[in-house]
């Protein structure tokens, strides 16, 4: 196995208020089943599925973490580190969509990416089978979507399985490209050791037994 | 204690293909098999002795043991993540935890978290340095820490480390393996008459010293993962946990050939700065002969390979051309002469085992196998025991002398300030006469010392 080319691996973050349906759609994407039962996500959850792009298999880490705000200081290390970040509302729910402003802010300062302006974002806007309830109009979305750098947006059902797949192919898909961007994998091995006179004296210091 | 397999089991391999479907598939069936295998996968982790998880700080899986893919852990990567950082945030750090007889040892070194889940709670802590200083050794602590800062967070290190997991899983195999070598930052030597051993030494030296190459350090002389010789320059020291990760790099299969091999490595505890530059070479594996003696030589400029070549080839001539010695050399190297407990004298019977560590040197010596602890499911246990009672010396230092008698041997442990010793007797010894026993076996060590262990490292 080793020295053979390793599947990519994307750490995916999904965040949104509470109650947008980011587990159903997770376990849509990852398990294809749908509960209408609401269970709250309590901290974070992992999901993991695997995809194919061009030959290569992608796997993506999920990290479903909590809407509820008691459960929003989980410190930078679910933040940090991801490939891509998942923003999610619900289309009948004008509040939810008020939110991501704050919710991207808060990750954006949270993860520090190295490039904060071109960092992947994907908006979800979840539930348009509730076409009735609607309260947040698809041009609504993408017009906020043009403002923060043209970010995708997609209209989901979890509950019906519209565009889950396609959206998070969209995802996969952007996050590798930029990833093979990234080609000097090449080590370096630029540290000479500079003798010191002292370390002729340090008998065994280092043991700690 | 049951049987430990290092490096995985056979079924380890056929659960691989988690989610190989195509996007565009959305059969049941797929579904089905996805959730069964996750499951299989967890079912199949929790009947393994033990399963190592090395891992981003942020949660990306790096490697993980039994010759699995990462991809199939991905999930217990983040999981692992979450439990260290969510301490991390209460400003205490996360250790350990123990459920019912899965003992889970974390270690978590910026920018990486390791974590061990074993069926063997002692010195898991121990193992997990042992698997940090590794790492370190192919890229280095400082590149190690810059990585990240220089590539992002979600730098993939896989893409750094790529070539090295066999490595990385015979470092881990190596310390399941022995019973305290690696835990107590020890080697052995290979038995040899001092003799011998003196004109090794001498010709490694005077040939390493009379090149006048400003910046080799040291050369070792390494056989069957035990020392034979070690040189160095001045007062230069190399611990032995560096050696450790040399004699891991060198018992590489793919390094056994009579081709010469230039390899760049940071020896941690010298320098977990930079790197060494390690000329090895197996001079006697090749077509004629099968003497599985490597020889080691360290430089710190990365342009002494021509220079080092020149050493290894004066070494080798002087070594072949005295015939005498090196007849000796390929015995000692090839049919190793282990310590016989019947080298002791009469009423060694009852011991059975026994392995001494010299706390100075940090040398040990293990006695050859011998009735009843002749099999792999024998030696496996005694090396169990020894581990064990290695392990309760260390919890309670106050131990001098502990003689514990069982149904099917006894044990006996001594730790004084010079040396520690475990030893497995029959079961009908009395406390009395194996006392007197391990009396004559140190006094045995002591006039064979130089047999069995390296007393002098000769400088140049």
């Amino acid at each position: 196995m080793s020295g053979t080319r390793k599947k990519a691996l994307l750490k995916v973050i999904i965040l949104g208020d509470s109650g947008v349906g980011k587990t159903s759609l997770m376990n849509q994407y990852v398990n294809r089943r749908f509960s209408n039962q609401y269970k709250a996500t309590i901290g974070a959850d992992f999901l993991t599925r695997d995809v194919n792009i061009d030959d290569r298999t992608v796997t993506l880490q999920i990290w479903d973490t909590a809407g509820q705000e008691r459960f929003q200081s989980l410190g930078v290390a679910f933040y940090r580190g991801a490939d891509c970040c998942v923003l999610a509302f619900d289309v009948t729910n004008a509040a939810s969509f008020k939110s991501l402003d704050s919710w991207r802010d808060e990750f954006l300062i949270q993860a520090s990416p190295r490039d904060p302006d071109h960092f992947p974002f994907v908006l979800l806007g979840n539930k348009v089978d509730l076409e009735s309830q609607r309260a947040v109009s698809s041009k609504r979305a993408q017009s906020w979507c043009q403002t923060k750098g043209n970010i995708p947006y997609y209209e989901v059902s979890a509950k019906e399985a519209l565009n889950v797949e396609a959206a998070f192919l969209a995802i996969a898909r952007d996050a590798l490209a930029r990833e093979s961007q990234e080609t000097n994998d090449f080590p370096e091995f630029p540290d000479q050791i500079r003798l010191n006179p002292n370390q002729q004296n340090q008998q065994n210091s280092g043991c700690n037994c | 204690m049951e049987e430990e397999v290092p490096g995985g089991s056979a079924e380890a391999t056929d659960t691989g293909s988690e989610a190989s479907f195509k996007v565009s598939q959305r059969e049941i069936e797929d579904v089905e098999e996805n959730l069964k295998n996750a499951e299989a996968i967890f079912e199949h982790l929790e009947q393994l002795p033990f399963q190592v998880f090395i891992l981003s700080e942020f949660g990306k899986p790096i490697f993980v043991n039994n010759d699995r893919d990462e991809g199939e852990v991905v999930s217990l990567a983040a999981l692992i993540c979450a439990f260290v950082s969510r301490c991390q945030s209460w400003g205490d750090s996360l250790m350990s935890m123990t459920s019912q007889d899965n003992h889970i040892q974390f270690l978590h070194k910026s920018p990486l978290i390791f974590c061990v889940v074993s069926k063997y709670a002692e010195q898991l802590d121990q193992q997990l340095e042992v698997l940090f200083e590794q790492i370190c050794s192919i890229l280095s602590k400082s590149q190690l820490e810059n990585v990240y800062k220089k590539k992002g967070d979600n730098y993939d290190l896989r893409k750094l480390l790529r070539g090295t997991d066999r490595l990385i899983d015979s470092s881990i195999s190596s310390w399941r393996a022995s019973p305290i070598n690696l835990v107590d930052s020890s080697i052995s030597a290979i038995p040899m008459n001092s003799s011998d051993r003196e004109f090794l030494s001498t010709t490694m030296a005077s040939c390493m010293g009379a090149a006048k190459l400003d910046g080799a350090l040291f050369g070792i002389m390494i056989a069957r993962r035990q020392i034979a010789a070690i040189v160095r320059f001045k007062k230069y020291v190399i611990h032995p946990r560096d050696l450790n990760i040399l004699i891991n790099l060198v018992s590489d299969t793919t390094l056994k050939t009579d081709s010469q091999n230039w390899v760049p490595i940071c020896l941690p505890r010298f320098n977990d700065t930079g790197f060494f530059y390690a000329y090895i070479s197996y001079p006697w594996c090749n077509k004629d002969q099968d003497i599985p003696a490597c020889l080691v030589l360290l430089s710190v400029k990365r342009d002494h390979f021509d220079g080092l070549k020149e050493v290894r080839q004066q070494i080798v001539t002087k070594l072949e051309n005295n015939a005498k010695f090196f007849t000796n050399f390929s015995q000692a190297v090839k049919t190793p002469n282990l310590y016989q407990i019947s080298q002791i004298g009469s009423n060694s019977e009852s011991l059975w085992s026994f392995l001494y560590l010299n706390h100075s040197s940090r040398q040990v010596c293990m006695s050859a196998s011998k009735i009843p602890l002749i099999t792999r499911t024998e030696r496996w246990m005694a090396r169990c025991e020894m581990r064990r009672s290695s392990a309760l010396s260390t919890r309670h230092p106050h131990l001098r002398t502990l003689f514990v008698r069982g149904t099917k041997h006894c044990l006996f442990v001594w730790v004084t300030d010079l040396f520690s010793l475990y030893c497995i007797f029959g079961p009908f010894v009395t406390a009395a006469v194996s006392f007197q026993v391990v009396e004559k076996l140190l006094k045995s060590l002591k006039s064979h010392e130089q047999r069995y262990f390296i007393i002098n490292t000769t400088s140049f």
